[in-house]
């Protein structure tokens, strides 16, 4: 296990790579969506993951936080779910005569918001702003949240009936949406002939310490990003704005999102720089959930995104 | 201090202890060879003014306010006037500038009496040429005038903050981007003949050289001196050391002690029987104050405002106040003057009938011994040769009948001595005589092929007139015996004697002092002695049609033009768009390649990206082209690899690089 003090990148490069591996033994035949998740988790973001049932959203997560070695918490979303529920209560506590704040499943390192668009509004906004601000304010008390503090968020695409689906705006406070989908016939075939995902994830060892990915966190923000690359993705971000296809662009928080997600997939492929190749492999990632198609379009966000992608010359 | 304040408002802004003391540091950079010049009083003055500033600017002392300034400065204005009577001319002037800038000093208050002090800086710095134009002058104001640069940046910075070795290298630049307008100036602006701004013989004091009269003793003070008399190139082989007699000024009346030059008239005609070869040579002759122009033992001509005196001395003139060059032919056999008028052979048989005894007694006695006058002068040459006489230059002091003394008692001496008691001698024995003293010898410089001849050169021989020989010339110090020229003659000489010189130091120093010495020659020739005439051939040489005044003027402007259009356009140049890198040169080179190959890579795609379309078309791995996109990358995005070995090991990688041809 990682756990030095100070560790060298070369060892948080290691340790990062043997985690992504630790996660590929349960999550099969997913390696780009693993990755994304990781690059996720290093940025400092959270993660939606849009799916069907089944398909292995909270495998996945709890995999990473136990690779990762992070304390997890699951929320399932209902109508009836209060933020209360989520962020904590202060309980009167008749024999010392004060009331005691016992906190909500949110004071954790790892959440997973299970089915997120089931909740009221109010309840859904109640953890978007924690995911923001790394703090709640309860009862006119600010308690800072865990570092690291990582959402995982699952909404479920159909059976929208009696779901209050996300804005776009509140989606923006995800860095990235994952599409996992079904798995291929060798995965799914290895899923069945193997042992449950259940044991398996018992056997999981945790590749490295808390401290030691918040200084994973820290390095990854000193890598380098070139003048022509910040060319690169002003200029994807304007091609989304200037697209009149989509009903608005992306933001500059999704702007900043981008840079933060190709700098620790720089990092991922063993390099202190940013490469062209870094952006693109987390520019679809990262916009698709942000961007809106007007209706008229035929073409999804996903075949947009691309075609920016691919329209877009690298300086 | 803010950057958008209109000018005027920056120029009353209160000067701040920066710019007063870097203002204060240029004043004194740029008076400092002066102080020499200049009273003492005005040195103390000018420090006492610069020190109070200093304190004011720290708050040490007050201002002085204005009712006291004014009275002061009045009294500064008489006190120069007190010294020198006039407040015209040189020195005068440089005093009266000098006390009214220390004035400005106590007065300056804002920014823009700073701006007045430097511009003044300036002024006092270019005066120097007024009182000599060496090399090491030259030198110095160069570097005064980077420093007095830097101080108007510094003064002139206002939040910029710039490091001082930055505002060096400006003001270092500024002065490198005058130079060539400097050269303009200097080759086409018109020479006025004539020394400049009518400085005069009396204010260009102290050049030591020969003297017009010669007493025991005078000689061997010069001989100390290691200034150089003059330069000469010759045309040719340089004639031998005992051949080498520059005849200077020619004495023929003695006053029993001291020989003084006769008054002497203008030859009508060079009467020099010339026997031998002629010696052609030019002569780059340091200033000396005196009409003198010194030639090799006889000239056969004369130059250009100059004449020769009835005693074959070269006379120029005017005073020799600037740097001369002329040239000269002389023969070094010669006949001179068989027919010599008969008043000036009487004149150069005179001597006072009161002094010295006993050397005209020997001299008489002499004369009725021998039969002819070559006898009587090779009587007197043994007698130097033969008996105990010491060459020295320490000779014990002589009294009234100097050379009885030294003919009988001391025979301790140095070149006038034994040349005053021999030409005393032959007048004595009926000969006629005179003394001629100028410089004999000279050092050789391998370097810039010519002859050096300083003051330790100087020299006192005879001339006697015999006659079926005209005047001839006799050294009798050279008849000396060289073993009796004292031992640690070279120490007490220190710089002394030409043989003891530069040619006998260890060779490397020899080299160096040799290519100094030649720098101040070429200094002299191309740069002093650049007057009227030099500028006319030099311009008709160069073969542009420039053969007027008017020419000269329309080359100066089309010069200037020129060179400031080229600074214009060098800084337009720089402000273009930079050009593509290197690195992007080579990998456009590398891309067009492969277009060539029907691989076209797409603006939107990256280079791995691209290479894995090739791959699979090629259906190989191109683990070259891998690497040389690996490199570019890293070239162009990550950090500290835009270096020059990097970037050429990648135009290698890219130009090795050739696409295999598949089946």
């Amino acid at each position: 296990m990682l756990d030095q003090t100070n560790p060298s990148p070369a060892h948080l490069q290691q340790g990062v790579q043997s985690a992504i591996g630790e996660i590929e033994q349960i999550i099969v035949g997913k390696p780009q969506q693993v990755r994304l998740a990781v690059c996720c988790l290093l940025s400092g973001g959270h993660c939606l993951i849009e799916d069907l049932p089944g398909v292995g959203k909270t495998t996945l997560a709890h995999t990473i936080a136990k690779v990762f070695n992070l304390e997890f918490n699951r929320i399932q979303f209902t109508s009836d779910l209060l933020p209360a529920d989520i962020l904590g209560v202060s309980i009167f506590d008749p024999q010392s005569q004060t009331f005691n704040f016992h906190p909500g499943p949110i004071f954790t390192n790892c959440v997973l918001a299970d089915e997120l668009n089931r909740a009221t509004p109010k309840t859904q906004s109640a953890l978007l702003e924690a995911m923001e601000e790394h703090q709640i304010t309860v009862e006119g008390q600010t308690r800072y949240l865990d570092d690291p503090f990582f959402v995982i968020g699952t909404q479920n695409p159909l059976d929208q009936a009696g779901t209050f689906p996300l804005p776009e705006s509140q989606l923006d406070r995800f860095m990235m949406k994952i599409n996992l989908g079904y798995p291929d016939a060798k995965a799914e075939r290895l899923l069945l002939a193997g042992e449950s995902r259940k044991d398996l994830l018992q056997q999981v060892k945790a590749v490295m310490d808390l401290d030691t990915v918040i200084n994973l966190q820290q390095a990854i923000q000193k890598i380098h990003v070139s003048d022509a690359l910040l060319d690169y993705v002003q200029s994807l971000i304007t091609a989304t704005r200037d697209n009149s296809r989509f009903v608005f662009g992306l933001s500059p928080r999704a702007a900043l999102s981008l840079l933060k997600a190709a700098r620790s997939w720089a990092f991922m492929q063993g390099r202190d720089f940013v490469e062209p190749a870094d952006i693109k492999a987390v520019f679809t990632a990262i916009s698709c959930h942000r961007l809106m198609a007007h209706e008229q379009h035929s073409k999804n966000v996903e075949d947009l995104v691309e075609e920016i992608l691919h329209s877009t010359a690298i300086p | 201090m803010q950057n958008n304040l209109p000018i005027d408002r920056i120029a009353e802004e209160t000067a701040d202890r920066t710019s007063i003391v870097a203002v204060s540091l240029s004043f004194l950079v740029a008076m400092l060879p002066h102080f020499f010049n200049l009273p003492f009083w005005i040195t103390g003055f000018t420090l006492f003014a610069l020190m109070w500033r200093g304190a004011q600017s720290r708050g040490w002392l007050w201002a002085i306010p204005r009712w006291i300034l004014v009275p002061l400065v009045l009294a500064g204005g008489i006190s120069v006037f007190a010294e020198y009577w006039t407040i015209v001319g040189r020195e005068p002037g440089l005093a009266l500038l000098t006390v009214m800038t220390s004035f400005k000093f106590l007065e300056s208050k804002t920014h823009r009496d700073i701006l007045i002090l430097v511009f003044l800086c300036y002024f006092l710095l270019a005066t120097h040429f007024l009182f000599g134009q060496t090399l090491y002058i030259a030198a110095y104001m160069f570097g005064a005038l980077i420093f007095i640069t830097t101080t108007l940046i510094t003064i002139n910075q206002r939040e910029e903050n710039i490091a001082l070795s930055e505002r060096l290298k400006i003001a270092s630049r500024l002065i490198g981007l005058s130079v060539p307008i400097m050269l303009i100036l200097f080759l086409l602006v018109p020479r006025i003949p004539g020394p400049i701004w009518g400085i005069t013989q009396e204010q260009r004091g102290g050049v030591t050289g020969l003297s017009e009269t010669m007493s025991p003793g005078e000689i061997s003070n010069l001989i100390t001196s290691n200034e150089v008399a003059f330069r000469v190139t010759f045309d040719g082989t340089v004639p031998r050391q005992d051949q080498l007699y520059w005849r200077g000024p020619v004495m023929a009346n003695f006053t029993g002690r001291t020989w003084l030059q006769h008054k002497h008239t203008e030859l009508k005609n060079l009467n020099v029987g010339q026997t031998g070869q002629l010696v052609q040579y030019t002569i780059t002759l340091e200033p000396n104050g005196k009409n003198w122009l010194f030639g090799l033992d006889i000239p056969t001509g004369i130059i250009e405002d100059s004449y020769m005196n009835n005693e074959y001395q070269l006379t120029s003139d005017k005073a020799v106040n600037d740097l001369k060059r002329y040239t000269l032919s002389s023969t070094l056999t010669y006949q001179l003057e068989l027919e010599e008028s008969l008043d000036y052979l009487l004149l150069t048989s005179e001597y006072p009938e009161n002094s010295n005894p006993e050397t005209l007694a020997l001299g008489q006695r002499w004369a009725r011994e021998y039969n002819s006058d070559t006898e009587i002068v090779n009587a007197a040459l043994s007698m130097f040769r033969n008996q105990e006489y010491i060459y020295t230059l320490q000779p014990p002091v002589l009294g009234r009948h100097s050379s009885d003394e030294f003919l009988f008692s001391t025979r301790r001496g140095f070149c006038e001595h034994y040349a005053s008691s021999f030409t005393l001698l032959m007048r004595a024995a009926g000969i006629p005589a005179r003394i001629v003293t100028g410089y004999q010898g000279g050092e050789y410089n391998q370097v810039g092929n010519y002859l050096i001849v300083r003051q330790s050169d100087a020299h006192a021989w005879s001339e006697v007139w015999l006659e079926d020989q005209g005047w001839v010339r006799i050294d009798p110090t050279a008849a000396v015996s060289p073993d009796r020229i004292e031992i640690g003659l070279d120490q007490a000489l220190n710089e002394g004697l030409s043989s003891f010189k530069i040619a006998n130091r260890n060779p490397l120093i020899g080299k160096i002092l040799y290519s100094w010495d030649n720098l101040q020659h070429s200094w002299n020739r191309w740069v002093l002695n650049y007057d009227q005439q030099k500028q006319m051939r030099f311009l008709s040489n160069l073969g542009l049609g420039i053969r007027t005044w008017g020419d000269m003027v329309i080359a100066l402007v089309i010069g200037l033009v020129l060179i400031t259009g080229s600074y214009w356009l060098i800084s337009w140049y720089r402000d273009l768009p930079e050009r593509p890198a290197d690195y992007e040169i080579i990998i456009n080179r590398l891309l067009k390649k492969l277009e060539r190959s029907g691989y076209q890579r797409k603006p939107s795609e990256y280079l791995h990206e691209f290479l894995v379309r090739i791959e699979k078309e090629q259906g190989y791995q191109d683990e070259d082209l891998e690497k040389i996109f690996t490199v570019y990358n890293k070239i162009k995005y990550a950090r500290g690899y835009q270096r020059e070995n990097v970037i050429k090991r990648f135009r290698q990688l890219s130009q090795e690089w050739r696409l295999k041809q598949t089946t």
